[in-house]
């Protein structure tokens, strides 16, 4: 047998979601090694306490514990709601239909709030459990990503420098600060495009998900309510290296996605009080919200729009 | 980069003393306190792709002490080509953190483009060991470094085997010109789930090539042991580590502890307890008694490596 085929075969038969005895038994392995497990002992010996079969079930048990671990320190909430058991048979199914291909468990569960999405049961009315369940596993990968990602605080590391402030500089856009912000002519301000800081990120929920999950983490596994159903326009991001999440009106979110495709300021505007003519803020409630997302660092290059 | 027959002990890499892996839960004690710990080993795959407070932390942590960064993904054994992204990564992250030296282990983490984030071994004989000299060689050309490899704990044999680990190790050094990094506890964790004899094992091992020491605790099943890292080190690892120490004279060491992490000092005491045993008699052996005093928590026993740092949010 190639390294390849016992390699090829090892992995079919611990990764089995039945066990040892199915994996042997199962097409994929047999394609590499067509062994039955009454001859196991042909690939993989005896110790002087364990059979083949209970040596193997060693690594085939950690497979799944193992992601399943890490899928459940990725997705504290999800696991919490769902409960311990139901939690790792839903993830049980997730790690079968999404393997990890990559080298870091960073990406372990990328995929994990689309795969609730495909997967929610649709006798069930919404907004109801099922909706909660993936608001809360896209605001925790949110979480995630925002945590580990690029953002704008200063790191040693040329790389970081170029993929964030060297694109900036290269698409013509100057550093936004207050100070700057406030230099600004108001006869510009209208005509100004916005750099977001590359951690921003704007989620649409049908549950106040974000609450649930401070809630979660500041009782220490106590028991906390899930929150109600109740539409929550989340603007997620990091500043000083830790994730802050702020809940935006209608108008302001509508703001925020219209700057985000690059509109001017004044055109974003325009668009938001054609989308939220129902939720439209007073100009100083604007000028005083916009001069907030500046000193968050939400945005963090201007340009003037051609 | 050719072989070399130089007996340069540990390649001419410095001995660093007794280190700490480093973890996510110990970042503020450590930064707060800076303990006087020799180095500190990193996950290479926790930094290589942080732009975030994992990656800020590790620069202070390597403005202070020497980092060492060990890897889990590498799959030096593994049939499936080379990760030339991950390799890419896995230097920069080196030249910025001036990593003293770049370990991973003697084994393969998947085939056919899935990675199952174990440390499956591999069977020893011509074959295995023809394809992780060409390997090992192609990253050390790349990473223009020798390369430190691990034994690794493992629960399987293979009837492909045609030689022993130990011997297995041997050859790799000598055509490649690579490093070992000699776990200790792994050596006790195989031995026992093979049939070994721990001791032949440390004693067959090129010893001018071992440049690093790891200590961990395990899990004892009564029928196998599996390589937990989630308690003190045991007397018997201890003693082990003992004739390694003898025999190699000595190389930087380090503790690993990845499930029921206990606060930093008692980390830091334990690896701290390699220097009573380094030149222990059976006469003047310090008495370890603490092996026994954490109870493993209720849970299945899995393997490591399990490596994931959880999001700071507000």
């Amino acid at each position: 047998m190639t390294l390849h085929s016992l390699q090829s075969w090892m992995q079919a038969v611990v990764t089995h979601p039945s066990g040892i005895v199915a994996g042997i038994n199962s097409d994929a392995a047999q394609a590499w090694a067509g062994v039955s497990v009454e001859n196991i002992e042909s690939i993989i010996g005896r110790s002087q306490s364990l059979g083949s079969v209970e040596r193997l079930a060693v690594y085939g048990n950690a497979y799944f514990a193992r992601l399943l671990e890490c899928l459940g320190e990725e997705f504290p909430a999800v696991k919490q709601l769902l409960g311990e058991d139901a939690f790792n048979t839903i993830g049980f199914q997730y790690l079968q239909a999404c393997p990890s291909r990559s080298y870091t468990l960073n990406e372990l569960g990328r995929s994990f709030p689309n795969f609730l999405r495909e997967t929610r049961p649709q006798d069930v009315p919404a907004p109801s459990w099922p909706d909660l369940l993936i608001n809360l596993a896209t605001v925790e990968r949110t979480y995630s990503e925002v945590f580990d990602g690029t953002g704008i605080e200063p790191l040693d590391d040329a790389d970081a420098d170029s993929s964030t402030w060297a694109k900036l500089l290269a698409a013509g856009f100057r550093a936004l600060t207050p100070d700057e912000l406030a230099a600004i002519g108001p006869e510009d301000m209208g005509a100004i495009q916005l750099q977001a800081a590359p951690c921003l990120r704007l989620l649409t929920l049908d549950f106040p998900a974000h609450e649930f999950i401070s809630a979660l983490r500041r009782s220490e596994n106590a028991e906390v309510t899930p929150p109600p159903a109740q539409p929550t326009l989340l603007v997620v991001t990091r500043r000083d290296f830790v994730v802050r999440r702020s809940v935006v009106s209608k108008f302001e979110f509508a703001v925020l996605q219209a700057l985000l495709a690059g509109e001017s300021l004044s055109a974003a505007l325009q668009t938001a009080a054609d989308f939220a003519s129902d939720d439209l803020p007073s100009s100083t409630n604007i000028a005083a919200g916009f001069e907030g997302w500046v000193k968050a660092r939400w945005f963090i290059g201007f340009k003037l729009a051609n | 980069m050719t072989a070399t027959n130089s007996l340069t002990p540990r390649l001419g890499y410095p001995h660093l003393g007794f280190g700490v892996g480093l973890r996510a839960t110990h970042y503020p004690y450590i930064l707060e306190h800076e303990p006087a710990v020799d180095w500190f080993e990193i996950i290479s795959e926790n930094y290589m792709d942080s732009q975030g407070r994992p990656r800020y932390v590790l620069e202070q942590i390597a403005e202070r002490y020497p980092v060492v960064m060990h890897g889990v993904s590498l799959s030096i054994g593994s049939t499936d080509p080379l990760n030339l992204e991950y390799l890419a990564r896995l230097k920069r992250l080196a030249a910025w953190t001036q990593a003293v030296w770049i370990s991973d282990h003697i084994c393969w983490t998947g085939v056919n483009g899935v990675n199952g984030h174990d440390l499956l071994p591999l069977p020893y004989n011509d074959e295995s060991l023809n394809h992780v000299i060409a390997r090992v060689r192609q990253v050390q050309d790349y990473l223009e470094r020798p390369l430190v490899l691990e034994n690794p704990s493992s629960y399987v044999t293979f009837r492909e085997s045609t030689m022993t680990e130990w011997d297995f190790a041997t050859s790799l050094c000598e055509a490649t010109g690579c490093g070992l990094l000699l776990d200790v506890n792994n050596v006790f964790v195989s031995c026992f789930n093979h049939d070994l004899d721990p001791l032949e094992f440390i004693r067959s091992l090129p010893h001018d090539r071992i440049v690093q020491f790891h200590l961990a605790g395990h899990t004892h099943c009564g029928t196998h042991i599996i390589d937990t890292h989630d308690n003190f080190v045991i007397d018997q690892v201890w003693e082990l580590f003992r004739l390694a120490h003898e025999l190699t004279g000595g190389v930087s060491t380090l503790l690993e502890w990845d499930a029921n992490i206990p606060d930093f000092k008692t980390v830091h005491a334990e690896v701290l307890k390699a220097r009573d045993f380094m030149h222990a008699t059976p006469m003047n052996r310090p008495q370890v008694t603490e092996s026994l005093k954490i109870e493993p928590q209720r849970r299945r026993a899995v393997p490591q490596p399990a490596s994931f740092i959880t999001a700071e949010a507000e």
